[in-house]
């Protein structure tokens, strides 16, 4: 077994990288929850009656979309300790990306709404239900179902942006590997190993995103 | 940004930025265009190689990429100059989803199209290159345009690796100035100002594209 490859051989490194990849994973999957919500507002608030809102909310998306996650992440990083907020590096992340995918999943929310048939809205809204309900539980429910795969695309994508988070010390899988291998000076093997950890959990994902995809543009034609 | 100096700085940066951007993005069309035509061969073995490389490079976090460009090609004993490593690290990445827009393209304009090419003697690769691919161009240019725009954004993680780009800048005021408020304002505002300048240029790029497309329908 030659020198660099020891360290794998060993149960407590990939215990270690198995920490870390959990910390990627949940950090990403909080961010997707918490997101759903925010952007949910923010798409109302981009569908609303009220112009300054409609222009607030398409703002906010629009000034996100055009800057890089990276400057979002870093810019977090060291603005919160500028307001006299100390956090750790996992909470700064989590909300540098929910900033971010909150812009992204709002317009997945707003094509989800725009895709029901207004037909549905108004049936429900002839049968007596206020607004509010026919929000809550006749369009948010169908619509919820379009934005499934590109919900699963968000999530693939925050997988691969939480890695940028190691830049700023947040503690997951890519910052374990660097530790490791700036201790062991194995830079190819341990980023080969981190390379094939990735696509085990991404591949399958992607895979789902597209098969979702499909079925839901078949669904669209039998309709 | 007190100073004019600290202006001058980050345009410096931005121009490493767009160079970069650039450079990236004419190999990446490249790579992704032989991956989209290789997926597309009858040929078993290239077109799992290209399905491989697809699948692999998207799946895997660009810094990943650019690390192991950057720290571990070294070790084996290839060096390239930090520059070089990022061009190549955001092209390699990208190339996997031109590939997968230019299949989507080609399966698009459909089998029929590149069989009466090849009926009328054209080559497998001229039939591509003079019936199929001009009639996907319409299609594909506006996920195109989205992906360039996003390889501009991504472009900023070169600076992880030393790269002196915008974002390097933005770093390195930061820490010489502490006004990072007004610091990273100013680089957010350049890249928006970038990114809207490209959107909008590419989107009249397009707009042309579609319509010669037309005229060549009608």
């Amino acid at each position: 077994m030659p020198r660099e490859w020891e360290v794998f051989t060993h149960v407590q490194t990939w215990a270690w990288l198995g920490g870390g990849l959990l910390v990627t994973l949940r950090v990403a999957a909080l961010v997707v929850a918490i997101s759903l919500i925010t952007g949910t507002f923010l798409a109302l608030a981009r569908l609303s009656r009220h112009g300054a809102l409609r222009w607030a909310a398409r703002a906010y998306i629009n000034i996100i979309r055009g800057i890089p996650v990276f400057l979002i992440i870093v810019f977090t990083y060291f603005a919160l300790p500028k307001l006299k907020v100390n956090v750790s590096a996992a909470t700064s992340v989590t909300l540098a990306l929910t900033i971010y995918a909150t812009a992204l999943i709002a317009e997945i929310v707003r094509a989800g709404i725009l895709a029901v048939p207004p037909g549905q809205m108004e049936a429900a809204r002839s049968l007596g239900l206020d607004a509010r309900t026919t929000f809550a539980h006749v369009v948010l429910p169908q619509a919820f179902r379009t934005m499934v795969p590109p919900l699963v695309g968000q999530y693939i994508i925050l997988i691969k942006n939480t890695s940028i988070g190691s830049i700023v010390g947040l503690d997951e899988l890519l910052r374990r590997t660097v530790i490791i291998y700036n201790t062991y000076q194995n830079p190819a093997q341990s980023l080969l190993v981190v390379a094939v950890l990735y696509f085990a959990f991404l591949f399958p994902l992607s895979t789902l995103s597209r098969k979702l995809e499909l079925k839901d543009r078949r669904a669209d034609f039998s309709e | 940004m007190t100073t004019l100096a600290n202006w001058i700085d980050l345009l410096r940066g931005l121009v490493v930025t767009l160079e970069a951007s650039a450079l990236s993005l004419l190999i990446c069309i490249a790579i992704g265009i032989v991956l989209a035509l290789a997926r597309s061969t009858p040929n078993r073995i290239a077109h799992a190689l290209a399905i491989g490389y697809v699948e692999f490079f998207r799946n895997v976090p660009p810094l990943v990429h650019l690390f192991f460009i950057f720290f571990a090609l070294p070790r084996l004993g290839i060096v390239f100059p930090p520059f070089v490593c990022a061009v190549l690290g955001l092209a390699l990445y990208h190339a996997s989803y031109v590939a997968e827009i230019l299949r989507a393209g080609i399966q698009a304009v459909g089998r029929d199209q590149l069989d009466a090419a090849r009926a009328l003697g054209f080559s497998y690769l001229g039939a591509m290159r003079y019936a199929v691919l001009p009639q996907s161009i319409w299609l594909v240019a506006p996920p195109l345009v989205n992906l360039f725009i996003s390889l501009f954004k991504t472009s900023a993680l070169v600076a992880a690796i030393g790269v002196a780009d915008l974002m390097y800048w933005g770093e390195i005021l930061n820490e010489q100035t502490f006004r990072t408020f007004e610091v990273f304002s100013a680089v957010g505002l350049v890249y928006l100002v970038c990114s809207i300048a490209l959107s909008f240029a590419l989107g009249r790029l397009e707009l042309r594209v579609r319509q010669k497309g037309l005229e060549h329908a009608a």
